[in-house]
């Protein structure tokens, strides 16, 4: 294999704030939401960090703080400054980066901390769904105050809630009921379940690639990936992560290449349709790993937060080698 | 809110053996029903402004050249906002993939 040279991670701290989750802005290329909270998410606030990446490192541009932990962050599909977060108090929040003051809007239904939002990113519908620690998962439109729908049918908190991107108005749950679920906007009740691990799922994603196909990882240290035609077994299984992986997402360049990190305080690359799967394992990171994006301008650019009061933005060298 | 995460997830964490010292002293406050040192009550609220004007194009992703040219139900988001979502085509895999209990 040759070698490759992946960049030098640029690092901004961010003292007494515990990143939980990252993702660039779909709209400029440089910057970063990073949605963080006090104490671990134990207990306290938190706050919504934005990052700009300058020519010497990266640059907090401006920080919104919240009552409560900020466990998600979603970036608006069709407005550069907007964004919405998922909150400990079971509250949704709309914020405007232009605006130096926010939130812009409260969303109070929610009666669990809120651990996951998404954007919808089909571009027929403006649409945010929420999942929660109170088991449902709840249908939003930003400009209207209250839920569109309510989703009932998992057993245990939810932690993911990811929309498909190429089906219009599916999305799939993760759960500590150890299943994944998907379903259709338009209908109450779940069309597929997936009893996927024998442990607690906490992220899930979709293929860009591959409509059909989805992957979760699990408390039990292992990715596994779904091809919704049957999914009576995974159509792959990755292992080598020692603790929880926490995050899980698929490529937005490669079909088969995806990243996770974990509460072994790695990120790790991989990609399915190679013998040995693992291309390479990221160690920069001194606590739980929580936060993890890959950029939609540049195919090798990686951004990633933690709990040690870190965000980080890196080229991996396993993405700067040509696949 | 005032009262500690719920149970069943601090569970995961802190079976997962947290690194730091602090994590486990704050775990342990918590359980203990104690307060937390340094803790400031905030009361921010929502402005209800009106979100800034987007000025920008939307981009489109990158898997999206790729979809419209393999994929006919791709191909159908067009790339003019619809005035309704097309949840009509429904799902294929639904019916034969219920995964049994």
């Amino acid at each position: 294999m040759s070698t490759a040279r992946g960049g030098a991670a640029r690092t901004l701290r961010v003292p007494g704030r515990h990143g939980y989750a990252a993702e660039f802005s779909p709209y400029l290329p440089g910057r970063l939401a990073c949605a963080a909270s006090q104490h671990y998410g134990i207990a306290g606030g938190g706050t919504l960090l934005i990052v700009d990446q300058i020519e010497s490192g990266l640059r907090l541009f401006r920080s919104f703080d919240w009552n409560d932990g900020l466990f998600d962050v979603t970036w608006s599909e069709n407005n550069e400054h907007v964004l919405v977060t998922g909150s400990g108090d079971g509250s949704l929040q709309l914020w405007d980066t232009a605006k130096a003051a926010g939130p812009l809007q409260v969303y109070k239904e929610h009666t669990q901390e809120v651990y996951s939002v998404d954007w919808s990113q089909t571009r027929g519908e403006q649409l945010v769904v929420s999942g929660s620690w109170d088991q449902t998962v709840k249908l939003w439109d930003p400009t209207v105050g209250k839920s569109l729908c309510t989703f009932r049918g998992h057993e245990s908190v939810i932690y993911s809630t990811i929309w498909s991107p190429h089906i219009p108005g599916c999305f799939a749950s993760a759960s500590g009921d150890q299943t994944l679920r998907i379903w259709d906007a338009k209908a109450t009740g779940v069309r597929i379940v997936i009893p996927a691990h024998q442990a607690e799922i906490l992220s899930c994603d979709w293929c860009k690639y591959n409509e059909n196909l989805l992957v979760t990882g699990a408390v039990d240290c292992s990715l596994r990936g779904w091809d919704l035609r049957n999914v009576r077994q995974p159509v792959f299984e990755l292992l080598g992560h020692t603790y929880a992986i926490r995050r899980v997402k698929f490529s937005p360049f490669h079909a088969s290449v995806l990243a996770s990190c974990s509460y072994d305080f790695t990120v790790r690359f991989w990609n399915f349709s190679k013998p040995d799967p693992l291309l390479e394992t990221v160690e920069h990171h001194t606590e739980f790993t929580c936060g993890l994006d890959l950029s939609l301008q540049s195919p090798t650019q990686v951004a990633d937060c933690s709990w040690d009061e870190t965000i980080k933005i890196y080229d991996p060298a396993c993405l700067t080698v040509p696949a | 809110m005032e009262r500690p995460r719920s149970p069943g997830p601090a569970a995961t964490l802190a079976d997962a053996a947290p690194a730091s010292a602090t994590l486990a002293q704050l775990l342990q406050l918590v359980q203990q029903g104690r307060e937390l040192p340094g803790l400031e009550k905030r009361h921010i609220a929502a402005t209800h402004g009106e979100p800034t004007a987007s000025r920008l194009p939307r981009r489109p992703k990158p898997w999206e050249g790729a979809a419209l040219a393999e994929s006919p139900r791709a191909a159908a988001l067009d790339p003019r906002p619809q005035a309704s979502p097309t949840l009509g085509k429904g799902m294929a895999p639904a019916e034969a993939a219920t995964a049994p209990s």
